[in-house]
């Protein structure tokens, strides 16, 4: 039988088109840009930029940017509980809400985990910062509780601070995630929960054994999505301690922003901010080629 | 019966307003009305502009928006935007976003010149052509007043703002930080306000017996207490570092305190308008290095401070601190004038549950350190709101007429006045007391400011020599990490070993940065 040839239409590239420039100008030209200036001694108080060719690189590499690489512990660290915290809790919470059978108790709490995503991101972290305020919020509870001697300068001890930050949202359910895993959980299939109960399956047997092999796939897009956003994101840790108190809980896109934003280096700036991309698209690959076969 | 309710309602509509017009719709005691308005513009008025303005949150923020909206009622063609800054930080990030390029298209117009530290300072970007010099504009008539703005400034205090390549900013007001004391909490341990530097030692640490964990609650400004000693033990050095004659870069108009400057104990602010040269710094610690006895011994003083401070307090949120000391956990507040409007009006309301407090400078020494110049201590006290122009549309005459005419529009005596009722009476910060000649304050907080007064100022451009926050600042953090442990952890020997290396890193940039070759007569090209 003749193969018939799909039809060539402009149309679809036409409506591609004005997002592929955005795309292009907002993110890809940035990209290379950030590149371009990483090899060069661009700052903004000087009025000429020259090329240093792989000078940023090498003072990188020296001791003198040391405290770049010893800020990614930090980052690995923080990353590896957000990526923890944005899979296990949120799917265990999935797991259980499925077996409440009671549709109205189980649409009012699953109401009740989402209504917070309603708080802006920035709102919620300056919330967490007042329940680490020396003077109330946890240490107030604890007092109240008659434990005064676990009260503590949480986010101004180093031996704390780091655990502070990553402790922010817990019970780290409410969100995005949780709702990805409750439709996965859900759309596994009625017919195959209860196939699974006439054979005599329990709870645990019809979660381990049926749903968590089949949301596989919705694990490896949120961890994912998790990785990239705690690489990338430094607005928890600038809102709350800016890197402190001394470096504990410094990370390499706070370094940046600071190196960037407050001695005016740009050129050193956007070396950091290549090794960090470069980090970032590893990291992802690596993961990605371990879980390929379990994508949605 | 709806006849009765409309003439009712036209009534109180007519009567509303009554009262919002007259000599201000503003509410205030002031208004345009006190001012000249009918002086012809000086910029093509059939066209239309925009003049924007970026203003620190919660400084004098609503006292801007009143003056935009008062502008552009005067001057229909000009809209005024107040682009609010959330804080210091954005701040900098905005001048580092519009210097970026040589198109300022971007930039304010209006803003706050202090924080261009970040793209080389307000001198460098006048020096360029980027930033509006304002020696001429003081002798010219501001066609709001019919007199210059120079009538009703304070000479001082354009000295103190003018730098080799002019001035900046014209003067506003003035910012100070000394101490806010709690007396009740002292009285409540046996204690009276510490008027030496001995007895503030002891309080702190009687306090700390007595279960004040921190009896210094302080943010970063906190740090200006080491300024304060520094400022001691090297005011006989001031001398050493100013620009000289035989200097590159010396600048006579600018410069003539300078001339024959010699340090003299009995004359406490002989030194405040000098124009220290950071060439000559720079060679002085390329020579003797950051850790020298004086150093040592500024440190040593302040390591027997430092554990009563709050912890990590560099990076203390102000709230927080404001907040810790209204609820009584230390008797000492080291603070900006600018808190002050804040704490009384919170101290006010707390009734009952308030408490007497006063502000005081930083205490002398009883006795003087070894080898300090003096055990009298002066405080911080120099200009604080330093609004500059930035040449946003590059030479546009038409475009700076305007904002130049909105300054001036603001920038006088009636204008001040407005901006400080309005900022008072909506509960927002000013910074401190007006530098406009006929501008006053509510006497209850002109009489708090009264302990930021002062009369000789400190200077802090020596705190580089013992490496006072002297980093880059991806050193910041370790910086940190060793201050917070002075005085319990390290001492101050052990302190300025720690930070050795930073302290020289930054030494090495300065020097790379300026293209200095630590000869302060020679000139160097900006890179």
């Amino acid at each position: 039988m003749e193969k018939k040839k799909a039809k060539f239409s402009i149309y679809p590239y036409l409506f591609i088109a004005p997002t592929m420039i955005l795309i292009g100008i907002f993110s890809y030209y940035a990209m290379f840009n950030g590149i371009y200036m990483s090899l060069t001694d661009y700052r903004i108080s000087y009025e000429e930029i020259t090329f240093v060719g792989l000078e940023n690189y090498r003072y990188l590499f020296s001791p003198d940017g040391a405290l770049f690489w010893k800020s990614f512990s930090n980052q690995a660290i923080i990353t590896i509980c957000a990526v923890v915290n944005s899979v296990f809790w949120p799917l265990l919470t999935a797991e259980l809400l499925f077996f409440v059978r009671h549709k109205k108790i189980a649409n009012t709490i699953k109401s009740m985990f989402v209504m917070p995503m309603l708080v802006p991101g920035i709102v919620s972290t300056l919330i967490w910062r007042f329940l680490y305020n020396k003077d109330f919020g946890f240490n107030t509870m604890l007092e109240k509780l008659g434990l005064e001697s676990l009260q503590h300068d949480w986010m101004n001890d180093d031996k704390t601070a780091l655990f502070a930050v990553i402790f922010m949202g817990f019970p780290f359910v409410s969100g995005m995630y949780f709702l990805i895993f409750h439709s996965a959980v859900n759309n596994v299939g009625q017919e195959l929960y209860e196939a699974a109960v006439i054979d005599g399956a329990t709870n645990w047997q019809v979660a381990w054994k049926v749903h968590i092999p089949n949301v596989m796939g919705y694990v490896t897009v949120i961890s994912t999505l998790s990785l990239i956003g705690s690489l990338s994101g430094f607005g928890a840790i600038a809102a709350t301690t800016g890197g402190g108190p001394g470096n504990a809980t410094m990370i390499p896109a706070m370094l940046i922003y600071r190196v960037a934003f407050t001695d005016g280096r740009f050129g050193y700036a956007s070396a950091m901010g290549t090794i960090m991309m470069i980090v970032i698209m590893t990291l992802t690959l690596i993961q990605r080629k371990l879980t390929s076969s379990k994508e949605v | 019966m709806k006849k009765i309710l409309a003439l009712v309602l036209a009534l109180v509509m007519a009567l509303s307003m009554v009262a919002c017009s007259g000599k201000s719709d503003t509410g205030l005691s002031v208004g345009v009305d006190d001012m000249i308005t009918d002086a012809a513009p000086t910029w093509d008025t059939s066209k239309e502009d925009e003049i924007v303005i970026s203003a620190m949150s919660n400084y004098y923020e609503s006292g801007w928006k009143m003056m935009a909206e008062e502008y552009t009622k005067l001057h229909p063609e000009t809209t005024v935007t107040i682009d609010v800054v959330a804080d210091n930080d954005t701040l900098n990030q905005k001048f580092v976003t519009w210097f970026a390029s040589d198109d300022l298209t971007d930039a304010s117009d209006i803003t706050h010149i202090n924080f261009a530290g970040a793209v080389g300072g307000a001198d460098l970007l006048m020096e360029r052509g980027q930033v509006y010099d304002f020696t001429d504009l003081l002798d010219q008539v501001n066609p709001y007043t019919g007199t210059t703005m120079r009538s009703y400034m304070y000479e001082d205090d354009i000295a103190a703002l003018a730098t080799p390549h002019g001035l900046a900013a014209a003067p506003f007001d003035h910012v100070a930080v000394a101490m806010m004391v709690n007396v009740d909490l002292l009285k409540e341990h046996g204690l009276e306000v510490p008027k030496t530097m001995e007895e503030l030692i002891a309080a702190c640490a009687k306090l700390k017996e007595g279960g004040i964990e921190y009896p210094i609650q302080a943010t970063a400004e906190g740090s200006y207490f080491i300024s304060v000693l520094g400022d001691a033990a090297m005011r006989d050095m001031y001398g050493d570092f100013i620009y000289k004659p035989t200097d590159e870069g010396y600048d006579p108009a600018t410069m003539a305190a300078n001339d024959g400057y010699k340090y003299d104990p009995a004359v406490p602010g002989g030194d405040k308008d000098l124009k220290i040269n950071g060439e000559a710094k720079a060679t002085y610690v390329s020579e003797n290095g950051f850790a020298t006895d004086l150093s040592l011994s500024i440190w040593t003083e302040y390591a027997k401070l430092h554990p009563y401070f709050n912890a990590n307090y560099l990076a203390s949120s102000p709230t927080d601190v404001l907040t810790s000391f209204e609820m009584q956990n230390g008797a000492f507040l080291i603070s900006g004038s600018w808190n002050v409007g804040v704490l009384n009006k919170d101290v006010q309301d707390m009734g009952e549950d308030g408490f007497e407090w006063v502000t005081v400078a930083f205490p002398n020494y009883e006795t003087k350190p070894e080898g300090w110049a003096t055990g009298n201590i002066r405080s911080l006290y120099v200009m604080g709101n330093q609004m500059g122009i930035i040449k946003s549309q590059g030479d546009d005459a038409d475009h700076l007429a305007r904002v130049l005419d909105f300054y001036q529009f603001v920038y006088n005596p009636v204008g001040c006045a407005m901006m400080y009722e309005k900022t008072l009476a909506d509960g927002y910060f000013v910074q401190g007391n007006c530098a406009i000649k006929g501008v006053v304050l509510p006497e209850d907080v002109d009489a708090k400011l009264a302990g930021f007064y002062q009369e000789a100022p400190m200077r802090s451009d020596l705190d580089s020599l013992f490496g006072k926050e002297y980093y880059m600042s991806e050193d910041m953090g370790t910086y940190r990490e060793y201050f917070n442990k002075l005085g319990t952890e390290l001492d101050a020997a052990a302190f300025m070993a720690a930070i050795k290396d930073i302290n020289e890193r930054k030494l090495a940039d300065d020097i790379d940065q300026n293209n200095w070759d630590l000869d302060p007569s020679t000139k160097e090209e900006h890179k």
